[in-house]
């Protein structure tokens, strides 16, 4: 068998290691997209103490979206192209976190405007994530809908992955819910329908609380 | 003609065939160089303008996005280019560019939040592909883009078709939007390739035309010289059989010429021999009788000289300078007798002697030409008399002979100058003596021509002076 000449030789393993680092890369971009936040620790109930107001005889649909949170703006295109079917059948909200710090009007950003521009939405700036503890939500993007007894019927994102607009299960698992209204006796017979939520975490990380400790500590 | 060539003009419109194929490859190369680059930037202000950083509650840090659009987009662009730089024009370029594109798309979809119109870049870079008027490019990004929507269709459906699972056909929809512009592309491709085949094939047909044509001109050029030279040759045999023809003519004259000194020669000897025997001869008288004999002998001496340089094959001559009036002497020399016997009074006119650059063999044998049919057009008239007349214009020597003639028809003049056209009766004339000096002229940067505005018959010379230059 006649030898692969040098050059040959260098040039095909210029093209395996070439190969080699775009698998590997594309490979960490999908696990980081494909990799969903923290789920939201679900409330089978309308939480008690809650500033938003749930409407008795429709379905309410909650959002929770850290304000900055760059993979958020696709929950807002998907939740934007679900509104002309569910915006006459549910109360819609959207609960923006903002850090105490962070209050001010300028601060409200990109996504609030976007969320805005949408008709039909109440939005609430969430300051410091208060309601979000109440709901327990976690990441940004995270949804909730209350059947018109109070009752979960579903949670989870409106994406198929982070950041990633496009069909996705939650959106489908939504819009049969409200055109259904899902009217279940008791939170027992209720089945929850769950989906991924992809997004920034609304809370801080434990790490970086541990640093602003030490911080403080100095 | 080339029908019996055509082995020759296919493996030719090969050659031309893969080299171009190889110019376009190189060409596009270069064009998805710029493309890969320009993808690359977009990618890093994609990623900075929407997703620049990643939140937890009020802590931010830089998106993954940035890193990935930086280092995996500059992996993405730089890879091909190397290859590119390093041999432009190589298969393993275009399926580098393949792969590089078709991951952009991946990356640029992801960057954008999976914007439907960011989707479009797949199809755009299959069209943009087909410029290698390749299809295994195509063919490549086509498979990659149907391996991701299966093997993700069939391992992670949630990620790509937002539900937990997906009918395989879900797959074979959104390939199948590629594959249709795939025919759209590969049918471009063949027909593109297959119009490059054609005008190979034709370059092949017109350069193999060219070298036969080529060929062909040199053939006849070749032949052209070598009659060029057999009619030169003809020529010059022409030219000293008409020399000879004219001194034929005059060689009656010359020899009455030399007759005439040759008597003078025996009848002063003669008279010398007479005074010696009888014991009276004196030594003055003696004297001037030997004198007589000397400058006889000389005049002779200049005939035959005259004689001689005009009945030299003279092809050969070059360029020499000579004064204008020793030509003259030596013409006079030559047809003087014949002039005298028929009672033609001859005149040379030089107002002023200047040397010319000349073969002078070949001009006196102009002038005697034009002095001989001088001759004879004039030995029937009443008024007999030629002129040759001498003057310098410019870089030129402007000899006009002219005779006591009343000019020459029209119809006659216009085939004067032509070869073996003749007025004199079968067996004076050759009909090249014009001819011939009209040739003689133009070797020596001049011509001959007929005045028809002087009253009488003119012919005039012009010679250049110089030749040397």
């Amino acid at each position: 068998m006649k030898a692969l000449p040098s050059i040959k030789i260098a040039l095909l393993t210029g093209l395996g290691l070439w190969i080699g680092v775009i698998t590997l890369g594309f490979g960490k971009l999908f696990i980081y997209s494909n990799t969903p936040g923290k789920p939201a620790k679900s409330l089978t109930y309308w939480p008690t103490g809650s500033t938003i107001l749930r409407k008795k005889d429709l379905p309410t649909l909650v959002i929770f979206a850290h304000a900055q949170c760059p993979c958020t703006k696709a929950t807002l295109g998907e939740l934007e192209r679900l509104m002309p079917k569910i915006i006459e059948r549910s109360a819609i909200y959207i609960e923006f976190f903002f850090p105490k710090e962070f209050v001010t009007e300028k601060s409200k950003g990109a996504l609030w405007q976007k969320a805005e521009s949408i008709p039909g939405i109440k939005l609430h700036q969430d300051i410091d994530g208060q309601e979000a503890r109440r709901f327990g939500a976690e990441t940004s993007g995270q949804v909730f809908l209350y059947n018109s007894d109070g009752i979960l019927v579903f949670q989870g994102g409106i994406t198929a992955s982070r950041g990633h607009m496009g069909d996705n299960a939650g959106s489908d698992a939504i819009l049969k819910l409200i055109q259904t209204n899902s009217k279940v006796d008791s939170a027992s017979e209720a089945i929850i329908s769950k989906t991924p939520v992809y997004g920034c975490s609304l809370k801080r990380p434990q790490r970086s609380s541990s640093n602003a400790e030490a911080l403080t500590k100095l | 003609m080339i029908e019996q060539y055509g082995p020759r003009i296919l493996a030719r419109s090969r050659v031309i065939f893969k080299n171009r194929n190889r110019q376009i490859h190189a060409k596009t190369d270069r064009m998805f160089g710029f493309l890969l680059l320009f993808e690359w930037l977009l990618s890093v202000i994609f990623a900075l303008v929407l997703s620049p950083l990643s939140w937890s509650g009020e802590i931010s840090e830089t998106h993954i996005h940035v890193y990935a659009a930086i280092f995996l987009g500059g992996a993405l662009a730089t890879g091909p280019i190397f290859f590119i730089f390093l041999r432009p024009g190589a298969l393993i370029n275009r399926m580098m560019v393949s792969i590089s594109q078709l991951f952009f798309s991946i990356l640029l979809i992801h960057l954008t939040g999976g914007r439907i119109e960011t989707h479009f870049h797949i199809f755009g870079s299959l069209a943009f592909l087909a410029f290698y008027r390749d299809w295994r490019p195509v063919a490549l990004a086509t498979l990659i883009t149907s391996l991701d929507h299966l093997l993700r269709g069939a391992y992670f459906p949630f990620s790509i078709y937002g539900v937990l699972s997906a009918s395989p056909w879900r797959a074979i929809e959104h390939a199948a939007w590629v594959f249709f512009e795939d025919i759209i592309l590969l049918a471009s491709i063949s027909l593109s390739l297959r119009g490059l085949r054609e005008a190979s094939e034709n370059q092949a047909k017109l350069e193999l035309t060219l070298s036969l044509v080529e060929r062909k001109v040199e053939e006849r050029t070749r032949q052209l010289q070598v009659a060029q030279e057999e009619k030169e040759a003809q020529q010059l045999i022409l030219t000293q059989s008409s020399k000879l023809s004219s001194l034929g003519e005059m060689a009656g004259g010359v020899a009455h010429e030399i007759n005439n000194p040759l008597s003078i020669i025996r009848t002063k000897a003669s008279q010398i021999r007479r005074l010696l025997e009888s014991g009276r001869a004196e030594k003055n008288q003696t004297i001037s009788f030997l004198k007589t004999i000397e400058e006889t002998t000389v005049r002779i001496s200049k005939i035959v000289d005259g004689l001689r340089t005009f009945a030299r094959d003279g092809r050969m001559d070059s360029f020499s300078s000579i004064q204008l009036s020793k030509i003259f002497t030596d013409i006079t020399g030559l047809c003087q007798e014949r002039m005298n016997s028929k009672d033609i009074s001859f005149e040379t006119i030089l107002s002023e002697d200047f040397p010319i650059e000349c073969k002078v063999t070949q001009v006196e044998q102009i002038l005697v030409n034009l002095i001989s049919n001088s001759i004879d057009a004039v030995s029937n008239l009443p008024s007999k008399w030629i002129t040759v007349e001498g003057k310098r214009e410019n870089d030129f020597a402007k000899i006009v002979v002219t005779d006591s003639g009343t000019g020459i028809e029209d119809s006659i003049a216009e085939k004067i100058m032509q070869p073996f056209f003749t007025t004199k009766t079968v067996g004076h004339g050759t009909g090249l003596g014009l001819s011939i000096s009209h040739g003689i002229a133009h070797l020596h940067g001049g011509d001959l021509v007929l005045n028809q505005n002087s009253k009488n018959t003119q012919f005039v010379v012009t010679l250049r002076l110089r030749h040397s230059e």
